[in-house]
């Protein structure tokens, strides 16, 4: 039986709902549809591009880029090519660079701007395994002359071209996958020495999918619900929460503009499903208490029926009040249907939120407790 | 619209040069208020794609030398030609509409108004349509001013200032109104750039992108600019001449290693005794 991967979920996608959207992207100032058809479509032709720089399986491809469209092109590209992907956070310096691509021996790198090429650039003379950069933003870059230089529209040319040369190779490895087969490398954060590499195979990411979309971890995810992708990708939590829900469940990802803030986006997009690790939410509620102190009395007392007596400290501050006053809320308006709840992840540290939905007949669902036990998962009762 | 382009594509008239001869050149240039010379006798001039220089100690002239050839003063003698044509006594309106922009020293932007309103004020000159048309909002009055939005679109990304873009300029840190005020003279599609001070006030940071905008406009666009700048670093960096004045009088004009190497520079910084001094380190320290 062949083994599902994340790209043949998407390739499956665009089978059944090529017109449907996948994910959105705000570009100079809108937000540009990417259906499931042009997300399939671009998947196969970075697998088709990376085989035509001699991408072989097995072989690492390192991404180091800001959330964008592009990453879950060239991550699902490199799984569909039979290739590991390796993230890269887009702040490492040049010197972790240069270790994260020695140790992984990335074959190809993709990077997303002039900034991660000059890294690149600046170690490469240590790196004989890497062979192409390929950059998405031209700007800065078409001056250099170095040849292991590659912009990102050539990239797909080359794919085009070898997708017309070997029309069903991307099936045909798609056939191949076996279920101990790694798909992508993890890095550690490093804080307890070098980083290390946690290789996830197939049958590690689609365990990891199961226990999220079907074993009840995640809130019930349909294509109707909303996420923002704006944790690091390089990390497993967003890859997960993002592509991997976005691939099982359908959830419409949005990758909101460069150097905005989350607020921003997540003022355009109103998400149905937020992903968050506690830090962030406590920073967004931060914010908006400052901010409601400063509002007006209607206002005060508008935002104090909905969170209830929120109380002073983030430690003492329990969910269900806020579930409560907004399950009650969705019953009158749809269209605030989110809510935020702390919550640890059975599998890693994180936090999610849940969905309000009307009509609602049993009681949301939820995890809740003090981040970083991993055994506190509670069903709230109303 | 939704692609990223180069700003060659979206400021096309920046690049319609129709002639072979120099962009700008100041010939016999005086200028006095009162019983002060500001300017006695300064030529120079600045190539297609050129980037010059201005530099000089404190009233030296280099401010004034911009007022001149944005038309805010006039000059008593000489003659300042942009594209061939005498500019020296035309108005300012006329030499923006000609295609000179500027970068204010003391940044000259509404305040109250949006990033993107006062981008798109860099834009009127190109908007082609009447106040009924601009009443009735239809037709070409609607074209226009999508077409000319896509273009300051264009040059927010550029600049990476989107997080910025609804918000009013009043309200914007230094660094980012610097670099409105630059969006805003590039959206003019200037064929001469007048960069006053760009970096001034800035941290490392702060000036490490304005020089980067810099190189990119220069690869892109590849118009003429003229830049008055103290910091000697920046300024070494990236000018192709540098132009010297002291009290008015040019001192010297050459390629930045030659400035460098100018005794009389050295003097007009530093004083007599300097005058010898083989390097510039004791000039980019002043500075």
């Amino acid at each position: 039986m062949t083994v599902a991967t994340v790209a043949s979920r998407v390739r499956d996608r665009a089978r059944t709902s090529p017109g449907a959207v996948a994910m959105r992207e705000k570009r100079l100032g809108i937000w540009l549809q990417i259906t499931w058809r042009d997300y399939a479509e671009h998947v196969e032709l970075v697998a088709h591009g990376l085989a035509a720089l001699g991408v072989e399986t097995g072989d690492r491809v390192a991404i180091h880029s800001e959330n964008r469209p592009e990453w879950l092109f060239c991550d699902l590209g490199a799984v569909a090519a039979r290739a590991i992907s390796v993230g890269i956070y887009p702040t490492n310096p040049a010197v972790e660079v240069r270790y994260l691509l020695a140790d992984s021996g990335a074959k190809v790198l993709i990077a997303e701007d002039q900034e991660q090429v000059d890294k690149a650039l600046a170690v490469k003379a240590d790196l004989p395994h890497l062979a192409w950069i390929v950059y998405i933003e031209p700007r800065g870059v078409t001056a250099y002359d170095d040849p292991a230089l590659l912009h990102w529209d050539d990239f797909l040319a080359r794919g085009r071209e070898h997708r017309a040369a070997e029309p069903g190779l991307v099936d045909a490895l798609a056939g191949e996958v076996a279920d101990t087969d790694p798909v992508t490398l993890v890095y550690t954060s490093g804080t307890t020495g070098p980083p290390k590499g946690a290789i996830l195979t197939a049958a590690n990411v689609n365990f990891a999918i199961g226990i999220l979309a079907d074993g009840g971890f995640y809130p019930a995810a349909s294509p109707a619900d909303l996420a923002v992708s704006y944790l690091p990708l390089a990390h497993v939590a967003d890859r997960a929460g993002s592509e991997w829900m976005n691939a099982q469940c359908g959830v419409q990802i949005h990758f909101g503009e460069p150097g905005c803030e989350l607020s921003q986006t997540l003022r355009d997009v109103q998400p149905s499903v937020l992903l968050g690790v506690p830090r962030v939410l406590e920073k967004l509620r931060a914010t908006t208490e400052v901010r409601i102190a400063s509002a007006s009395r209607l206002k005060r007392a508008s935002y104090r029926f909905w969170m209830g007596n929120a109380p002073p400290s983030a430690a003492s501050w329990r969910p269900t009040a806020v579930r409560t006053r907004l399950g009650r809320g969705c019953a009158t308006r749809s269209a605030t249907r989110s809510c935020t709840a702390r919550c640890a992840p059975a599998w890693g540290c994180g936090a999610a939120a849940s969905p309000c939905r009307e009509p609602r007949r049993s009681p949301p669902r939820c995890c809740s407790g003090s981040s970083g036990s991993a055994s506190s998962c509670t069903r709230s009762t109303e | 619209m939704g692609r990223v382009g180069t700003l060659a594509e979206v400021l096309p008239a920046c690049r319609e040069v129709d002639t072979n001869g120099p962009i700008l050149a100041f010939d016999d240039v005086h200028l006095s208020f009162a019983g002060v010379k500001a300017l006695r006798g300064v030529s120079f001039e600045v190539g297609r794609g050129e980037l010059l220089a201005v530099i000089g100690p404190n009233g030296a002239g280099k401010t004034s030398l911009l007022n001149c050839l944005s038309g805010l003063y006039r000059p008593q003698e000489g003659a300042i030609r942009f594209l061939g044509r005498d500019v020296a006594r035309v108005r300012p309106p006329a030499i923006a509409a000609a295609g000179v922009a500027r970068m204010f020293q003391s940044i000259a932007l509404f305040e109250n108004l949006a990033v993107l309103d006062n981008l798109m004020l860099g834009r009127h000159l190109h908007l082609r349509y009447g106040t009924l048309a601009a009443l009735v909002w239809k037709g070409r009055a609607k074209r226009e001013e999508v077409r000319n939005r896509a273009v300051v679109e264009q040059i927010i990304e550029f600049l990476e200032i989107e997080p910025y873009r609804d918000l009013p300029v009043g309200a914007l840190p230094y660094g980012i109104k610097k670099r409105v005020d630059l969006g805003r003279a590039i959206a003019m599609e200037p064929k001469l750039l007048l960069l006053d001070e760009p970096v001034a006030g800035m941290n490392a940071e702060e000036t490490q992108d304005m020089a980067r905008f810099i190189v990119d406009i220069r690869r892109e666009l590849d118009i003429a600019m003229v830049l008055v700048e103290h910091d000697m670093g920046f300024v070494m960096d990236l000018a192709d001449r540098v132009l010297v004045l002291d009290f008015g009088v040019r001192v010297a004009c050459g390629t930045p290693a030659e400035v460098q190497r100018n005794p009389d520079v050295i003097r007009a910084y530093l004083g007599q005794e300097h005058a010898t001094a083989e390097t510039v380190e004791p000039l980019q320290e002043k500075a």
